[in-house]
Formats: structure tokens, C-alpha cells, sequence
């Protein structure tokens, strides 16, 4: 059957009219306590066995048969289940407040039978509730989101303490991350070892990793979507932390009780501040002035308003930084010497949206998002002749990175309940620094004041993207997810489209195992171009130029769920493929002036496996168990004399096991343990006397493994509840049995003092031995 | 307050756990990456000249410091169509052996298929072949005195070339050269062309680049060089040195020199130097060469 018959027929469906009479039961739910919306909670009919979950806004539309005394129940994992029964002779506006189970009962919340794992359509999801992640022992006690998603099946870490994410077999860049729907392009601090979210500002979080629904669109490989908090709708609450590395605040509240609410959430660093009278008396005793030091900080805000029932207004601003800093100066002397340096990025990101719902079927949502990412990297150093009143200096500045602006409308029409339909349309408008130096020289003695200005031109591009996709219950135990997602970029006088075609299948077997089959084709436009042993906030994001072309993949999986009482068991088995993926050259690398387009090529990649989720969602003990087993490979015709070579992250195994218990209402305990094949890497191996010197032999591309990767964390939570207050002590070790995991291997030359004689050795460097951490909060 | 204290403890204790030396950092000691035993061929066949280089090595472990040889016995095989030649002067040479064949009364002429064959007990017998290049004649050479700009906008003298690109993919390679009259004094001129796809050669000084550009068609080239003054050039006699060479010798050239720009760069991706020795390591190459005095 065609492609075009397929959504002829869906349409025809959709828009036929239905002979009996019909009401329609929609409204919002949300959490009692503060009012926020609640996505994704499951509306369920039980006697008609239809049910429907809300939207990213809690908005829900259901449409049934008229009739009387009819029961409807409202559930979400972690919150008493709400039951109404109405009279459905005619249109039903309902909005329903849920209430958080007590701590101990969360647990014993069960899902609906439309809910259940095996009877959504979707698949190669994952959603991990805040709290959950909260619980789980982190690095130096910052709880990371990022750090978390890399403990399910086909995520992976990019190797130790690193918080950046590769999923099944594709590169970071292929990750579509979205904080309140606003792409996020530099989503860690400190290199990779903490990524930009800071937990207390966030409400949800979900990692979609194939199947893509059409509503997606830009990446490869993922879209985790991060939603924050909107703020707390009836009364005032906070939240103080204090860590080893940094502390934090939240303060939430009502600006106008029920109507507007707003979020404030903050986190710094402070080792630089403790640290900053011990190195002026250093710099004092060394006979100079100066200071050096490095922070980060990121700050939260949202203001959400109610105009109506029908229209919302939310405004979220996130803005990062990260900055080194060294700067001295001799304080003594008519001949001064002086250094300033610098390093700096960080990301700022706007949202501005408006729900509207048009009538109980049709929901819209309009967004106008800004964002960016910026690079600064200043070198000054000179002399002061004071005597002279005279100076020569120079200094050397670097910029790059990428600012967007986008505009976009979605629609959820939901007009019967075998039908839920999205579409919208969006235009972002992408401006790309790829790199900027700026040289100036002052030599007031000499008179002379250059300044030169070498690098590459900005880049600027459109990029288009419309959808239409409807999740569609083709019988009771069959259900279909289809859309198209059709994409457009212009740049370089170039214009380049895509349509992209989106499959989901669910059958549930009668002994209610259900079966999954999905299809997606990808387009993404912009590239990252990274190094690729590092992650750096070097790394460009560069566009699809007229010589580069858009990286393209297609994904089919295949897999099988069900839920038991307490657990829910998921294997997934997938194939990705992936055209004009980029890479330096051989050879070629960061720091270089050159045209970035002649240092990369262009290549295939593609990545299969298998896995295995095992979740127990129930009881006291809690946690999961994943596993990937997973093969990824790269071809590029310029690299590794155009054979396949296993991609830098290919890792056979890769298994989580996360485990909670609560041991009371005051303390509850986790631990994780993970393991991962060795990073595949590229090394010298032998050596050969060339022409006028010694030439090393590579062997084929990623030829080498590093040592395998394992560790234990373990993390515990007491909580006491005061009058006003309940606080938190939190403690726990990262890598407890102190497994020396490789960073990185590279050639050094050990020196004899004793012999004079110098000899070569291959040496593994090894971060975090044991890190303990503890860290104490106070909600309020 | 007493939070407060109890914080500062607990930190306190918390890094105590840890260990001390090295808090966030240790190296260990890694077995090197294991490699094949290979023989090394490093040959260069000159057109016109009246012997034949072979010089033959071994690689050895990346961690391997006593890089002594273990060959004691190659046997090499030289074919020029198919035809043996085994006059030849077998050397120790530093960790290796020399081979220098004597092709005094050979006629090597483009087209013929030239063809190594290295064996040794112990190791992967080691093979590479060539075909002469064409040897392509420049019909126009011109020396103008400050005559044109580089890519930097400096100021430089410049040869112009000019010839006829035969209809098939060729690889060339040129230097201009300056002999002092006197006899005391050669030198070659940094020669840049401001071509896509040149760069530098095997020797520092040379160009090297490619037909993409113009295959099959009459080409003009500017070399420019470092100025001469006239003064000077009249102590000078000038030449360019053109050669015509196998893709196999272009490309280790292009590999050789991205590696010795990359090796020492922490944050550059690692090349490998190209070789067509098949069994082994190393690089065959024949390159076409004429000289042609401009004044």
C-alpha cells in the first residue's frame, strides 16, 4: 500500500462523521499542590476501554459516546488516582487537581491499562520522573540529569565524569535537546563532567531515541525534551542547597494567586571565592598582584500567567556561563609586566509561549524562542613602562558560535478518541560564528596600534519544518502512529528540502505482550564539528553549507513489552543508518585559520543492537536494569584508506543497574553500577625509519581499546521534616571500590635521574578515585 | 550554626576518604598496542639515472627501545616488465640493507611496469609495483623579476610555466633551482603556486599538485619564488626542476607531510603516511624528471 492511500485513508477516517451522539470531556490537570500542569497523565474510561494522556500543558480532550454515570479516572505514577463519574449528555469542561501520593504509597500507584508499557505506541522511549532522578548518587553530589539519561539502555556516556550522551551509535551533536522546547547547543559546564540543568528547576524529562513521532525533527539521533517548572500557583516554596562544589536556590511562587506564578532557580560555584585570599597571598608573595580561579553559574527563570481558561502565557530565560580566568601583574619596579587571560562560554536561552486552546478538540501552542551559544577566549600580555607613563602590549581574542531565533505553532486536535492529531509549522532563523580572531598590538613608545582582524565569515541560514502525525487505535489492541515531517534550509543561495516519513506500530498479543515496529527518516542541517578525543566549548557548530550536505539517517526497530505486577520488561532491536556525517580529515584538527570546509570530510555511519530495559516502578526497593549490546561504525572514503572503522564510542556491552529503597520516611538509599566495553581509540603501534626521520604506523582507525569501564555509586538521603521546613543531608561515594577507569592514553617519556636514560611507556590516566560527596538542602 | 559545623565536618571527612596524593588523577602503566612484524621498503626509482635504491628495514613495537634490526638474510626480486634484474650491491646500512642496482644500460621508459618483491624468514613477504609516468615536456618558461604576489600579498619573483597536460590523471611535482655561477653555491627557491590543491612537496622547497583542474588540457603556471635581485641573478643560473609522478608518490608526499604537521599536535585527529607496499611498510615511487635552464 502506498504511502499516499495509507494517509488518504486515515484522513477520510479522521474527518468522517460519527453516527451516534457524541460529548467531549476536556480540561487540564494538575498537581494540587502548586498547581503546575502534569504531562503525560492517563485519562481512562473503563467501560468503553478508551483513554487518552495529557499534552506537554496538561491540556486533555477525550470524545465519547453520550451517556450516564460514566467513570473516568485521572492516574500519574506518584499520585492518587482521581475517579469522577459524570453525566455525559452533553460537552464536559473538567479540570482536575491530583494529589502526590505520601512518600511511601508513591510506589504502590498503578497505571492504567492504557497506560501500560505494552500498550503505548511510542517506543525507544524513556521518561524518569525528577524525583527519581534526585535519588540517584551523583558526581560530587550534583544531581545531573544528563548523568542519569546515560544509565539507560542505548544512552551512553562519552567516558569518565563526562555528562555528554551518545545515543544508539550517534554523535552528540545528533542530539536534539530542548530545555522548555528551546534548543539547548552547549549543554555542559567543566569540560562535560556537569551538564547545564539544574534539577530543582526542572519538572519533567524524556529522551525519545527512535521512532520519532513527525512532530520532531533537526537531529539524527535523540530529542530529550526538558521541561522546567512553571512555578508554584498558590503559595510561596523554596529550596537552599549547599555542596562541595556549589550551592544553589529556588524560590517559586504566586504573583497573583491562581493566575500568574513565576520560578526563580539559581546555582554557583564557589571554589574560587574560597580560594581567592589564599592566591592573593600567593601572587602577593611571588611580588605581583592577581588572581585566578573558575566558576560557572546558571540561572532559572519562568513566569506563567492565566489570561483566561483558554489562553496561557509562559515566559522561561535559562542563562550558563562558565569562565576560567588569570590575571597578574607586578606590583613593584618601573618596568611592569602584566597577563590577562581568559576563557569563557555559556548559553542563553528565551521562551515565550502562548497556549491557546481554540475549542475542547483543538489545542494550540505558539512559541518564540531565542538562543545562544558563545565562545570567548582572550589572551592580553604586555609591559607597563610607569616611569614613561608608556606601554606595549598585545593581545589576542577569539569568538564563535551560534544564535538562533525561531518562531513555531503547534496544534493537538483530538477529534475522536482513535484519533490524536498534531501538525504545526516553524522557521528558525540561524546566525553561525565560526570562529573570529582579533589581534591587537599597542606600543605607545613606538606609536604603533595594529589590529588585525583573521577568521571566517558569519553564516547565516533558514531552516523550515511543517508536520502532520496522528497516533490513530486501529482496533482495540492495534495502534498506529503515523506522520510526515517535511523540512527546508537555505543557505549559501543553496536550498535544500526533506521529507521524512514517521512510523510507529503497537499490536498487543492476547497474553498482553505488545509488540512494536517503528520506522523514522531524519534530517539535520547543522553540524557540530568536534574533536573528538575531547569535548570542548571549542567545538563549532557549523551549518550545511553549499559544499557540506545535511546529514540524513533512517531507523527501523523492532521490539516487545510488557508490564508484570511490580516490573516492565522492554527489548528493542534497531538498525540506524547515517549519510554525510562530518569529521576532520586526517590529520587535521582544532587551532587552525584555515577554511573549516577543507579540514572535514564526509561520511557514512551505522549502528545496530539490542536492548534490554527491566524497570521495577513498585515497592519500597525500586530501580532498573538495562542493557545494550550495540556495534557502530563510520566510513569515510578520506579516513582510514576508506575502510569501516568502528566509531570512538562503539561499546559492545554497556549495562545500568540502578537500585532504591526506601528504608523509612527519613532515609532512603541508591546505589548504581555500571559497565562499559572500552572507547575505542586510535594509536601508534610500531615505527619505522623513514626518509630523514622516524615514522610512527596508526594501524586501522579505533583500532585500539581502552580498558573496560566500571563503578559503584552509592548515595543516602536523610530527610527530616521540621514545622516550617523539611531538610536534607545528603551523602554518598562515586566510584566506591575505586576502579581506576581510563580518560585517556597517551605516549610518555619516563626520564632516569639516576641513569640518564629516558624510556617510552604507553600510561592511562584515571579520574575520580573516590569521590565522596555530601550536600544539604532546606525546602520550604 | 550547628548545620553549618556539622557541613565543614562531614566535607572535611568526605575528602578524607579519599586518597590523598593525586586527589582527582592516577596514571598507570599500560601493555603497548600490539602490531605485525613488517618489512619497510623505502625506493625511489629516478628516470634517467643509472642506479636503483632499495633500501630494506623493519618496524618495530611503538615502545621498543632498542630499535636494533633482526633481518639477517633479505632476498630481493627487481622486474621491469616482467624482466628480472639481479645486478646488484647488497650493504648493511644502519639498521637495514641497501640494495643498489645498476641500470646503466637500462631504458626506462613510461609505461613500464616496475615491480619489487622483498622476502625475509619471519616475516610477510613485502611487494610494490609502479608504472613510469609519462614524461610530460614544458613548452614555455619565463622568468619575470617581481613579477607577481602570494597568497599573503608579498612580494615575488615568478616562472612562467606552460604545457600540455596528457589525458589521463597526472601528478607533478616542480622546484625552481639556482646554480651559482661561481660553483660554490646551490640553492632552491621556496617555490608556491597559487593553484588549488598544491602544497608542499617531498622536499621542502618543491610544489607538488595535481590535474584535476586542467586534465587533458594546454595549462599555464605561475612558480613564484623568494625575489632575486639583479644583481644577485646575474651570480645565478636559474632552473626548474619538473617532474612528473606516480599517484602513489603524491599521495605518501601529501600523508607524509600532514603527519609530521600533526604528530606533535595533541588536538589533531592522527594521519598515517600512505605506503603501497603491499605485505610491508614504506613507499615505491618513480618520478619523471627533467631540468630546464632559464638563464
Amino acid at each position: 500500500m502506498s504511502l499516499r492511500l495509507l494517509f488518504l485513508m486515515l484522513f477520510v477516517s479522521v474527518f468522517t462523521k460519527n453516527v451516534a451522539q457524541n460529548s467531549v470531556i476536556s480540561g487540564y490537570v494538575s498537581d494540587i499542590r502548586n498547581g503546575e500542569k502534569i504531562i503525560g497523565v492517563n485519562i481512562y474510561i473503563p467501560a468503553l476501554d478508551i483513554g487518552t494522556v495529557t499534552n506537554n500543558f496538561g491540556f486533555y480532550s477525550l470524545t465519547v459516546p453520550s451517556g450516564e454515570n460514566v467513570e473516568i479516572s485521572f492516574s500519574y505514577i506518584g499520585y492518587k488516582t482521581v475517579t469522577k463519574i459524570l453525566n455525559l449528555t452533553q460537552d464536559v469542561k473538567l479540570n482536575i487537581d491530583i494529589d502526590p501520593a505520601i512518600e511511601l504509597e508513591v510506589i504502590e500507584i498503578t497505571a492504567e491499562k492504557s497506560k501500560k508499557i505494552e500498550r503505548e505506541t511510542q517506543m525507544s522511549v524513556a521518561e524518569i520522573p525528577i524525583q527519581q532522578i534526585k535519588k540517584v548518587p551523583a558526581l560530587l553530589g550534583e544531581v545531573d540529569v544528563l548523568r542519569v539519561l546515560q544509565l539507560l539502555p542505548g544512552v551512553q556516556s562519552g567516558g569518565e565524569g563526562q555528562s555528554g550522551f551518545y545515543v544508539r551509535g550517534g554523535s552528540p551533536d545528533q542530539n536534539l535537546i530542548l530545555l522548555d522546547g528551546v534548543p539547548v547547543y552547549n549543554a555542559s559546564h567543566l569540560f562535560g563532567f556537569f551538564s547545564v540543568f539544574n534539577s530543582d528547576a526542572i519538572k519533567d524529562v524524556k529522551l525519545i531515541k527512535g521512532g520519532f513521532p513527525a512532530r520532531y525533527g533537526g537531529r539524527l539521533s535523540s530529542v530529550l525534551e526538558i521541561n522546567m517548572k512553571e512555578g508554584n500557583n498558590n503559595e510561596f516554596h523554596g529550596n537552599v542547597g549547599v555542596g562541595l562544589i556549589a550551592s544553589k536556590f529556588t524560590l517559586e511562587g504566586p504573583i497573583s494567586k491562581g493566575k500568574t506564578s513565576f520560578l526563580l532557580s539559581g546555582r554557583r560555584t564557589y571554589v574560587d571565592v574560597l580560594a581567592r585570599p589564599f592566591i592573593k597571598s600567593e601572587f602577593k608573595n611571588s611580588g605581583t598582584d592577581g588572581s585566578t580561579g573558575y566558576y560557572f553559574y546558571d540561572l532559572n527563570a519562568k513566569i506563567n500567567h492565566k489570561f483566561s481558561d483558554k489562553d496561557k502565557l509562559y515566559l522561561s530565560v535559562y542563562t550558563g556561563q562558565d569562565k576560567f580566568y588569570y590575571d597578574e601583574k607586578d606590583l613593584e619596579g618601573s618596568i611592569r609586566d602584566f597577563t590577562d587571560t581568559g576563557l569563557g562560554w555559556g548559553n542563553l536561552t528565551g521562551a515565550l509561549r502562548w497556549n491557546h486552546e481554540v475549542n475542547n478538540k483543538l489545542f494550540a501552542n505558539t512559541t518564540m524562542t531565542y538562543s545562544k551559544y558563545k565562545l570567548n577566549t582572550k589572551v592580553e600580555s604586555g609591559t607597563e613602562f610607569t616611569d614613561e607613563n608608556e606601554l606595549d602590549e598585545i593581545g589576542l581574542e577569539y569568538f564563535s558560535g551560534i544564535e538562533d531565533v525561531a518562531l513555531k505553532v503547534d496544534f493537538d486536535y483530538l477529534p475522536k478518541p482513535n484519533h490524536y492529531i498534531k501538525f504545526g509549522i516553524s522557521g528558525i532563523y540561524h546566525k553561525f560564528e565560526p570562529g573570529l580572531f582579533i589581534l591587537n598590538q599597542v606600543n605607545t613608545r613606538e606609536n604603533e596600534n595594529f589590529n588585525l582582524e583573521v577568521g571566517q565569515k558569519n553564516i547565516y541560514a533558514t531552516e523550515y519544518a511543517t508536520y502532520i502525525e496522528d497516533d490513530i487505535t486501529l482496533a482495540r489492541n492495534t495502534k498506529l502512529n503515523a506522520g510526515l515531517h517535511l523540512s527546508a534550509f537555505n543557505v549559501d543561495s543553496k536550498f535544500y528540502t526533506s521529507l521524512q516519513p514517521r512510523l510507529s506500530l503497537n499490536q498487543v498479543l492476547p497474553n498482553d505482550i505488545g509488540l512494536k515496529a517503528s520506522f523514522a527518516t531524519m534530517r539535520q542541517y547543522i553540524n557540530l564539528l568536534a574533536f573528538e578525543g575531547i569535548g570542548l566549548p571549542t567545538d563549532l557548530w557549523l551549518p550545511t553549507t553549499g559544499r557540506i550536505k545535511p546529514q540524513d539517517s533512517w531507523q527501523v526497530a523492532l521490539g516487545a513489552a510488557k508490564s508484570f505486577d511490580e516490573f516492565e520488561v522492554s527489548v528493542e532491536t534497531y538498525y540506524k543508518k547515517m549519510k554525510n556525517l562530518i569529521a576532520y580529515k586526517d590529520g587535521e584538527g582544532l587551532f587552525d585559520l584555515s577554511d573549516w570546509q577543507d579540514r572535514v570530510t564526509q561520511g557514512d555511519g551505522d549502528a545496530y543492537g539490542f536492548e534490554v530495559f527491566i524497570q521495577k516502578k513498585k515497592g519500597r526497593f525500586n530501580g532498573w536494569i538495562g542493557y545494550t549490546l550495540a556495534w557502530t561504525n563510520r566510513q569515510f572514503a578520506e579516513i582510514n584508506d576508506g575502510k569501516k572503522f568502528p566509531f570512538r564510542y562503539d561499546r559492545r556491552h554497556d549495562i545500568s543497574i540502578v537500585g532504591m529503597y526506601d528504608v523509612s520516611k527519613k532515609v532512603n538509599v541508591a546505589a548504581t553500577w555500571v559497565y562499559g566495553t572500552g572507547n575505542a581509540t586510535t594509536l601508534a603501534n610500531s615505527s619505522y625509519s623513514g626518509p630523514g626521520s622516524t615514522i610512527q604506523t596508526y594501524g586501522a582507525r579505533n583500532s585500539y581499546r581502552m580498558n573496560p569501564y566500571h563503578r559503584l555509586d552509592i548515595g543516602i538521603n536523610f530527610v527530616k521534616k521540621r514545622e516550617k521546613y523539611t531538610r536534607t543531608w545528603s551523602v554518598g561515594t562515586y566510584n566506591t571500590y575505586v576502579n581506576n577507569n581510563p580518560f585517556f592514553v597517551y605516549f610518555a617519556n619516563d626520564y632516569d635521574y639516576e641513569t640518564g636514560e629516558s624510556t617510552q611507556k604507553l600510561k592511562q590516566v584515571s579520574l575520580f578515585p573516590l569521590i565522596p560527596y555530601i550536600n544539604y538542602s532546606i525546602d520550604f | 550554626m550547628q548545620t553549618i559545623k556539622y557541613f565543614i565536618l562531614l566535607s572535611f571527612l568526605a575528602f578524607s576518604f579519599s586518597s590523598c596524593e593525586n586527589f582527582f588523577e592516577t596514571t598507570l602503566e599500560l601493555d603497548p598496542p600490539p602490531f605485525e612484524k613488517k618489512l619497510v621498503l623505502i625506493a625511489n626509482l629516478k628516470s634517467g639515472t643509472d642506479e636503483f635504491q632499495v633500501y630494506v628495514t623493519e618496524n618495530f613495537g611503538i615502545l621498543d627501545d632498542e630499535q636494533i634490526t633482526t633481518l639477517t638474510d633479505p632476498k630481493i626480486e627487481f622486474t621491469i616488465n616482467g624482466q628480472v634484474f639481479d645486478n646488484y650491491v647488497r650493504t648493511i646500512q644502519d639498521k637495514g640493507y641497501l640494495f643498489i642496482f645498476d641500470l646503466a644500460n637500462v631504458d626506462i621508459k613510461p609505461g613500464d611496469v616496475c615491480r619489487i618483491l622483498v622476502s625475509h624468514e619471519g616475516f610477510p613477504i613485502a611487494t610494490s609495483a609502479q608504472v613510469v609516468p609519462p614524461k610530460v615536456e614544458l613548452t614555455n618558461i619565463k622568468y619575470v623579476e617581481n613579477g607577481g604576489l602570494d597568497t599573503e600579498g608579498s612580494e615575488k619573483s615568478k616562472v612562467d610555466v606552460s604545457f600540455s597536460d596528457p589525458s589521463s590523471k597526472n601528478f607533478y611535482e616542480t622546484v625552481v633551482k639556482a646554480n651559482n655561477t661561481m660553483g660554490w653555491y646551490n640553492n632552491y627557491f621556496y617555490t608556491n603556486l597559487n593553484e588549488p590543491g598544491a602544497s608542499e612537496g617531498l622536499n621542502y622547497y618543491d610544489v607538488i599538485f595535481n590535474d584535476l583542474a586542467f586534465e587533458g588540457k594546454q595549462k599555464d603556471l605561475s612558480l613564484l619564488i623568494n625575489r632575486t635581485f639583479e644583481s644577485q641573478a646575474r651570480e645565478f643560473e636559474i632552473a626548474v626542476v619538473w617532474r612528473t609522478v606516480t599517484e602513489d608518490y603524491y599521495k605518501y608526499v601529501r600523508t607524509l607531510n600532514v603527519y609530521y604537521d600533526s604528530n606533535d599536535n595533541p588536538f589533531a585527529t592522527p594521519a598515517d603516511v600512505y605506503s603501497n607496499v603491499d605485505g610491508g611498510l614504506g613507499i615505491f615511487y618513480i618520478v619523471n624528471e627533467t631540468e630546464y635552464q632559464i638563464f
